[in-house]
């Protein structure tokens, strides 16, 4: 009887634990910084670089995205340099100061492009309008 | 431009190959008390279950597991291994039809051709699994269509009571699930190719277990993937309910060069034998430090499944499962409904059949769908 009460318990721990978790997440406005080192430890890194994508192993359509400055490079088309802002003239994945001309959300969002990126399970729609106003500012490597 | 579409369309089926292939042969946290064993380990040669079986657990294959029995021995008995040595073949195929609300995608492929020797002398062994990468893109590189995701050293002078072990392995957290898929898994840093290098040790009941484990990343000119993070991890599990259930916690720190991330959760299973349901949970709080931006973000999964066992061999599956990457910000979360069913006619042989509805943020009118068939055949 007493082993059965304490797997009560254990179970209700956990249920209050998520009730409660689940009542007081998702609840906020999104004021996370649209940087370049938030959006890459946050987003890119845990959507594109895990098992066998875009890391330096596998090397996916020629695209690495494990370290911040070589993912930034790769997508931007020139090195991380804070002091250097990007040219909105370049044709990278990114185009900085204009997404409708950035390759990279035609791939988040899938639209006229072959595919979605990430192809298993598209980024949430808060992850991809973070990017967009990071590439609205300027996509800088800060 | 042409060249640059076909190679992201080569990567994106492969990368959509391995995230959506629920398989590589790991643990089958199922079998745990619905076929009367206590412990993953009863079946499998690793303390904390997945990988290569044993030989009760092939007998088990034959005689618990599958619907018309068979010889679950290696090559059927044919070639019987000396007492130091294990051997061990897992193939698997799979056709996958998944709509990702805007191109649906079909895709036929091998997803699993492993080997694996396990090799004992007293207390000391060496386990080694290695083979086939469900690669599909063309590549420069032989290396990059094969490779080893565990191989370890370890000393047990019995299967219960302490152990140490050293390599590279799943290092044991949460439920341990066979479905790499599963967000409790993708979303936490153990995905499949994932696995660390590790220094554990542990304690292994019929009552309960413990494993405690030191990690790091593997190197990447070895075979390195997944979050550049070192740390440690523990699990603790307790039989419970005259071995019906079990509960557990789990703990997890893990130091990447950009963030810390500090993990805690909690495993419980119940067997409702009269029933023959298996009921199973997972629910994990993470908080994460980022030090460029000195922002944080508390995240979420949590995954509950009921097994249906109608008769031996069959399995039918229902799966729920929720990830909040930042609990602060409303519409990120992540939820998906899965059906499965499972059949192993015969020894060797399993047929897996999956449907999974995901649903994020806000947009619950337009999930993305999968369809999954699998063949797996193990020798």
């Amino acid at each position: 009887m007493e082993r059965r009460h304490a797997f009560a318990r254990a179970l209700g721990a956990l249920t209050l634990a998520g009730a409660v978790t689940a009542a007081l997440g998702a609840c906020g406005e999104d004021d996370r910084p649209a940087s370049w080192n938030y959006i890459h430890a946050a987003i890119i890194a845990p959507n594109c670089t895990t098992s066998s994508c875009h890391t330096q192993e596998n090397d996916l359509a020629g695209v690495q995205l494990q370290s911040a400055d070589l993912a930034y490079s790769i997508l931007v088309g020139q090195a991380c340099d804070v002091n250097n802002p990007p040219s909105p003239a370049e044709r990278n994945y990114v185009a900085a100061g204009q997404p409708e001309r950035s390759h990279l959300m035609y791939l988040l969002l899938g639209e006229e492009a072959k595919l979605q990126m990430p192809p298993d399970r598209p980024l949430p729609g808060g992850d991809i309008d973070l990017i967009e106003r990071w590439i609205l500012e300027g996509a800088l490597c800060n | 431009m042409q060249l640059t579409y076909r190679r992201i369309g080569a990567a994106a089926a492969l990368a959509l190959a391995l995230a959506a292939a629920p398989g590589v042969a790991d643990a089958y946290p199922q079998f745990q008390l619905a076929t009367g064993n206590t412990r993953c380990s009863v079946c499998h040669i690793a303390p904390a279950g997945g990988g290569l079986i044993n030989e009760y657990g092939r007998g088990e294959s034959g005689d618990t597991i599958s619907q018309f029995g068979g010889d679950g021995s290696f090559l059927y008995g044919v070639y019987e291994e000396p007492s130091w040595l294990k051997l061990g073949v897992d193939l698997r195929g799979a056709a996958l039809a998944k709509d990702n609300s805007t191109n649906p995608e079909y895709v036929l492929f091998p997803m699993q051709g492993d080997t694996y020797v396990y090799l004992k002398g007293g207390a000391f062994s060496l386990y080694g699994v290695a083979g086939a990468r469900a690669q599909i893109r063309e590549t420069d590189s032989i290396a990059d269509r094969f490779g080893s995701r565990e191989y370890w050293l370890m000393w047990r002078p019995k299967t219960t009571g302490w152990y140490a072990r050293a390599g590279r392995f799943f290092a044991p957290f949460g439920l341990r699930s066979q479905d790499h898929t599963t967000y409790v898994r993708r979303y936490l840093g153990l995905h499949s190719w994932e696995e660390t290098y590790n220094v554990s040790f542990g304690n292994v009941s019929d009552e309960s277990e413990i494993h405690v484990t030191a990690f790091t990343p593997v190197p990447y000119e070895i075979m390195g993937n997944g979050p550049r993070a070192s740390g440690a991890t523990a699990l603790y599990e307790k039989r419970v309910l005259e071995d019906k259930a079990v509960i557990g916690a789990q703990v997890r720190g893990a130091i990447a060069e950009t963030d810390r991330t500090y993990l805690v959760g909690g495993i419980g299973k119940y067997w409702a034998e009269s029933a023959k349901m298996l009921f199973m949970g997972e629910l994990d709080l993470a908080l994460q430090d980022f030090d460029e931006t000195g922002s944080s973000r508390p995240q979420l999964a949590a995954y509950l499944s009921a097994n249906y066992t109608p008769l031996t061999g069959l399995m039918f599956g229902t799966v729920l499962e929720r990830f909040d990457e930042d609990m602060s910000v409303k519409d990120l979360a992540r939820d998906a409904a899965s059906l499965t069913l499972q059949y192993f006619p015969l020894a060797h042989w399993e047929l897996m059949l999956i449907g999974k509805l995901e649903f994020q943020g806000a947009e619950y009118d337009s999930p993305n769908s999968l369809a999954m068939f699998q063949l797996h055949y193990y020798l």
